[in-house]
């Protein structure tokens, strides 16, 4: 019994430790990036942090317009014991025939009950 | 029956834990260290549009390689360090002639240059608080989209390549924002529309700040004294939007400075009522400011100068205003009525 107790509670803290904020916050990022190229507007309201509340409608708009909208190479990271995430690849939006390109850059994060959120762009 | 491990039992579970912790607990740290290949990326090789695709047409040609619009948005001078309007060279210092043909197509410059005795009082209050602030008298900036994003607009300006013919009296407004006509800078995006203005992610990123809009770069990029705004042709759907955006920028013009002219548009991309052009002649009298007038001169041209997509301009090699069928196209229409109201602003603050 003691083991099976024993088991039990590693695997507790091998599932917590594992699950721990080390990847959640570029999965955020990642997640609203693409809730944006595909103007997902509730998407985009689940993961905008309460400070950038105000700008939700000109976050689900931005590609409005505009036809094709899709990440390519998209890739996140946080950086190490920050509230960064940095992420490479870039947003593509066709007009007319021409593709327009927005490079990925970096983001801040912040947690908010529990969750975290994306909350505007971070200095490189 | 109760379960009494042996020491040895309990010692092996002891180090088969050790690990297992040690494995679980390592992978909470960020992954960065172990994939050095994501680095950070926001380098963009294009910091300007180029011009959106043209139709393919009998009177539209190909963008003139030899007037390229500004590659690069160049970082000018601190505010601090500006010029003041009195510095400014000034092109001539001879009498600008007054018995000019200040018509296009027969219509009156007052039907498409909207100055109001109002709006030239609220131009030198802006101005003086620009010039307060730093602003370069001398420097416009466009705020705009693909309509703008080409040689074939304003930028023929900065070149040696056209012929003013009747209109010769504009010469001094050319050379008064010489270098401004042909800076693309980084408020110029095709695709751009109001929402987007404010939106970081349409800021270049190899000029602009974390968090900086396109519009606030420009200005602490170029610091203009005076920013021209062709948008409205991307923004459809959501008038209530476009109006909201459009005070915005306005507003944020103003306070910055910086005096803003508007301009309708000649496309009906928006839908046929017209809302956006309508929208922005009101905010253009509840602001008091100049207005360009290009939906009605639009009306004096065959298809009112739109090519075959409706949206974009109809345009001809050489810009030569001594041939009458300059004043049929577009592009050529659309610079001569943006330049004479530039003419009309320049008067107007370097007078005040």
């Amino acid at each position: 019994m003691q083991k099976l107790v024993i088991l039990i509670i590693s695997l507790v803290i091998l599932v917590a430790c594992s699950s721990g904020e080390g990847t959640e916050p570029a999965e955020t990022v990642e997640k609203y990036l693409q809730a944006k190229a595909d103007a997902n507007a509730d998407v985009i309201g689940q993961l905008l942090c309460s400070e950038m509340e105000a700008v939700l409608e000109r976050e689900s708009r931005t590609f409005e317009s505009v036809s094709g909208v899709h990440i390519e190479d998209m890739a996140c990271e946080q950086v190490k014991d920050s509230q960064v995430v940095t992420c490479q690849g870039k947003i593509v939006a066709t007009y007319g025939a021409e593709d327009t390109e927005f490079p990925l850059a970096s983001y801040r994060v912040v947690e908010e009950d529990g969750e975290w959120k994306w909350c505007g762009e971070a200095a490189q | 029956m109760r379960f009494h491990p042996s020491f040895e039992g309990r010692r092996l579970l002891f180090f088969a834990l050790i690990p297992l912790f040690w494995v679980a607990c390592s992978n909470a740290e960020p992954a960065v260290e172990s994939t050095p290949e994501l680095v950070p990326s926001v380098s963009t090789k294009d910091p300007v549009p180029s011009a959106t695709p043209w139709p393919e047409e009998e009177n539209f040609i190909e963008e003139t390689p030899t007037t390229p619009p500004t590659v690069t948005p160049l970082p000018i001078a601190e505010p601090t360090q500006t010029t003041s309007p009195t510095e400014t060279v000034e092109p001539t210092a001879e009498p600008e002639p007054t018995s000019v043909p200040i018509s296009i197509n027969s219509m009156p410059s007052e039907q498409f240059i909207i100055m109001s005795d109002e709006v030239r009082q609220n131009i030198d209050g802006i101005f003086a608080n620009g010039k307060n602030m730093g602003r370069d008298p001398g420097i416009f900036a466009i705020l705009g989209d693909s309509l703008i994003a080409t040689s074939q607009s304003l930028a023929k300006w900065d070149s040696d390549d056209y012929v003013l013919g009747d209109y010769e009296y504009l010469q001094p407004t050319i050379d008064y924002y010489a270098g401004s006509f042909s800076r693309y800078g980084v408020s110029v995006r095709v695709g751009l529309h109001s929402w987007s203005v404010f939106d970081p992610l349409w800021a270049d990123k190899e000029f602009c700040l974390a968090n900086e809009d396109l519009l606030a770069c420009e200005l602490r990029l170029n610091n203009p004294s005076v920013v021209i705004i062709f948008l409205g042709s991307n923004d459809a759907g959501s008038p209530g939007g476009f109006d909201f955006n459009y005070r915005q920028i306005v507003e944020t013009l103003i306070a910055q400075g910086v005096v803003p002219v508007l301009a309708t548009k000649a496309d009906r991309f928006e839908g046929p009522d017209n809302v956006n052009n309508e929208i922005i002649r009101q905010i253009a009298v509840d602001f008091q400011v100049p207005l360009l007038e290009f939906d009605i001169l639009a009306d004096t041209l065959p298809g009112r100068g739109l090519s075959s997509d409706n949206v974009h301009l109809t345009y001809r090699e050489p810009l030569d205003y001594t041939v009458p069928e300059m004043l049929t196209l577009g592009y050529p229409v659309h610079n001569l009525a943006t330049l004479m109201i530039l003419d009309e602003v320049r008067k107007e603050i370097t007078d005040s």
